[in-house]
């Protein structure tokens, strides 16, 4: 009986503000899980191989700390859609979601690029 | 104050004032996030909708349920403005030693397959894709409350053990690269 009150208290495309972001989120969500695996893989295979590997980091600290940021990248998101009026507020909660998982994804893959690059160090 | 009472009240004055600013800021952050969240709550569940179906039970008002959404994420608000600091930790430590990367180092030979906090952030993505599905049986029988609702409290908690892992990690490995106890 109290179906359809999301929709009737927001007056929210329902396919661009619910529909589509979900798919997507879950589309990221799916890789991102992923990618996690493959990227513990990677670091556990690291410690047993050597460390000196860690030396590919040197011009790319700040993509583990975009890592350690991203949560915040979510919050902000959270703030303005609370400050925002309740018919735009879901875009914000959903979209925001969706683009602090992109950005995560996209960070990880590109440290395990970086990991797998196969150069002799010294 | 010498350098070895600096290492009995396990750091400097400059790291207790970090301290109390960090508690100042959440506490702050935490009271306006109430005082935006509150009103909210009490205009969502003080709406009075028309059903047109007819129920047995009689009419009865659920809009409370939809304005624990709004609990919900002020809560996450507060987690989130709290691992800032965290983050910000993490950033401080891996800048220090962007030359020698100690804490990437001091991090990959520690990690354990017994007590990984790592795995804490598998956990919550896993999380995250279980409160998606809870979306998806939301939007597949009408827009229901309840499953919408299930979904944000398990997005809350998978929130909560990222905070978790993040501010276990950046404790464990990279606080001691910030501020130097000698």
């Amino acid at each position: 009986m109290s179906s359809a009150i999301l929709i009737s208290t927001s007056t929210v495309n329902p396919l661009a503000g619910f529909i589509l972001p979900v798919v997507l989120v879950s589309i990221a969500a799916l890789l991102l899980v992923v990618s996690l695996i493959l990227f513990f893989k990677r670091f556990y295979s690291m410690r047993v191989a050597s460390t000196q590997r860690v030396a590919l980091f040197k011009s790319n600290w700040w993509k583990l700390s975009i890592l350690f940021l991203s949560p915040t990248i979510v919050t902000v998101f959270l703030i303005v859609g609370l400050f925002t009026p309740t018919s735009f507020e879901i875009y914000f909660y959903l979209y925001g979601l969706l683009v602090s998982i992109i950005i995560a994804e996209t960070v990880i893959i590109s440290i395990i690029r970086v990991l797998g690059i196969n150069k002799q160090l010294v | 104050m010498t350098k070895g009472q600096a290492v009995v009240y396990g750091g400097s004055k400059k790291l207790a004032y970090l301290e109390f600013g960090f508690a100042a800021v959440v506490i702050i952050t935490a009271i306006l996030v109430f005082f935006t969240v509150y009103p909210k709550i009490i205009s969502v569940s003080s709406v009075t909708t028309v059903s047109s179906s007819v129920s047995i039970t009689g009419p009865s008002n659920y809009n409370y349920l939809f304005a624990l959404n709004y609990a919900f994420v002020g809560f996450d608000i507060v987690i989130g403005i709290a691992l800032l600091f965290f983050g910000i930790i993490a950033f401080i430590a891996l800048f220090k030693h962007r030359r020698d990367n100690a804490p990437i180092v001091a991090m990959i030979l520690n990690l354990n397959k017994s007590s990984n906090p790592f795995s804490l952030l598998i956990l919550a993505s896993v999380m995250v894709l279980i409160a998606i599905a809870a979306f998806f049986v939301s939007i597949l029988t009408s827009y229901s409350l309840l499953s919408f609702l299930i979904g944000v409290m398990l997005g809350t908690m998978a929130f909560l053990l990222v905070a978790l892992s993040i501010i276990n990690i950046s404790l464990k490995y990279l606080a001691r690269f910030v501020f130097n106890y000698e």
